[in-house]
């Protein structure tokens, strides 16, 4: 769906044009390069470039942003990103699995704050729009396909991105989501609200028996019963096939009813 | 301080960030960055 809904402009791929309408005023909730001629709404990682290029701070981004991280936390990572829906398809290969160490989730932080804001404030050019494997896979490669006179303005850089987005391909059959987790710098802002945001997962202490099943199905490999606020929980609700947690709200001080007390049975499950 | 009260705070400083970004009307821009791409 957040591959389909945010790139459904057709038109923009049978006649090798971008869409110029109003609704590239606001920008979506996920990684989707504004330069794909299908996309209808603007990157919100581009928009942010964009205003620290002309030297501007960017409060319709980063407002935009911090409702939807407030609201959701990284919610819409876990069920509309495309690039994430890629990386849990690739990881399903049978290949060697590895697992990266929870530091690298350090390095989108430094990605936000270095790639995003303060080189291209200072240089005056997006480079992480220049760099991303998402803008790569659906705004260059299709450009680069459809448009002959895109073709001859291939220069290095063009292979560098390439060799960006053939590195988590590969990196993606071994790792559970190595973009999202390490680099992306829209996951990065969202993360800084998993801890207060409206919607919540929670855990119940009396039931879990710490199985540890909850971290081989979790998509970034984290173990919602020890950090059910972990920046890196995606909130894909995977995790909730296990009744000892589940999705609620802030304002819910007792999602499992009060300690001790089984939860009412419905009467259609009598 | 608790969860709710963070989340309220921060809802309550996004959606101003938000509100003034639409009043200093940086849809436009946010609309002729994409135009000129």
């Amino acid at each position: 769906m957040g591959a389909v809904l945010p790139n459904s402009y057709v038109q923009g791929i049978l006649t090798a044009s971008l869409y110029q309408g109003s609704l590239k005023s606001y920008c979506t909730p996920l990684l989707n390069c504004y330069a794909c001629p299908s996309a209808l709404f603007s990157c919100p990682i581009g928009t942010l470039q964009h205003f620290m290029v002309t030297g501007n701070v960017p409060f319709y981004g980063v407002g935009t942003l911090s409702v939807i991280g407030a609201t959701v936390g990284r919610m819409t990572c876990g069920t509309l990103c495309p690039f994430g829906f890629l990386q849990d398809l690739l990881y399903k290969f049978q290949s060697w699995k590895v697992s990266i160490p929870a530091w690298t989730r350090f390095f989108r932080y430094a990605v936000l704050v270095g790639l995003v804001f303060l080189i291209p404030y200072i240089t005056h050019e997006n480079w992480f729009s220049k760099l991303c494997p998402m803008g790569t896979l659906i705004g260059g490669l299709p450009w680069v396909t459809m448009n002959v006179n895109v073709r001859s303005m291939i220069r290095a850089l063009f292979w560098v991105k390439i060799a960006i987005l053939l590195f988590f391909v590969t990196t993606s059959t071994m790792v559970k989501r190595p973009f999202c987790r390490a680099i992306c710098p829209l996951g990065a802002i969202f993360s800084l609200f998993n801890k207060s945001s409206f919607l919540q997962l929670a855990w119940n202490p009396d039931t879990c028996t710490r199985c540890g099943k909850c971290q081989k199905i979790c998509p970034v490999d984290i173990r919602p019963d020890r950090n059910w606020t972990d920046p890196d929980c995606l909130r894909c609700l995977d995790c909730t096939r296990c009744p000892s947690l589940k999705l609620t709200t802030v304002f819910q001080r007792q999602p499992f009813g009060a300690p001790g007390v089984p939860e009412p049975v419905s009467e259609t499950a009598r | 301080m608790s969860r709710a009260a963070a989340f309220l705070v921060t809802i309550a400083a996004s959606a101003s960030i938000l509100a003034y970004g639409i009043f200093r009307k940086e849809i436009g821009e946010v609309m002729f960055n994409a135009a000129m791409l």
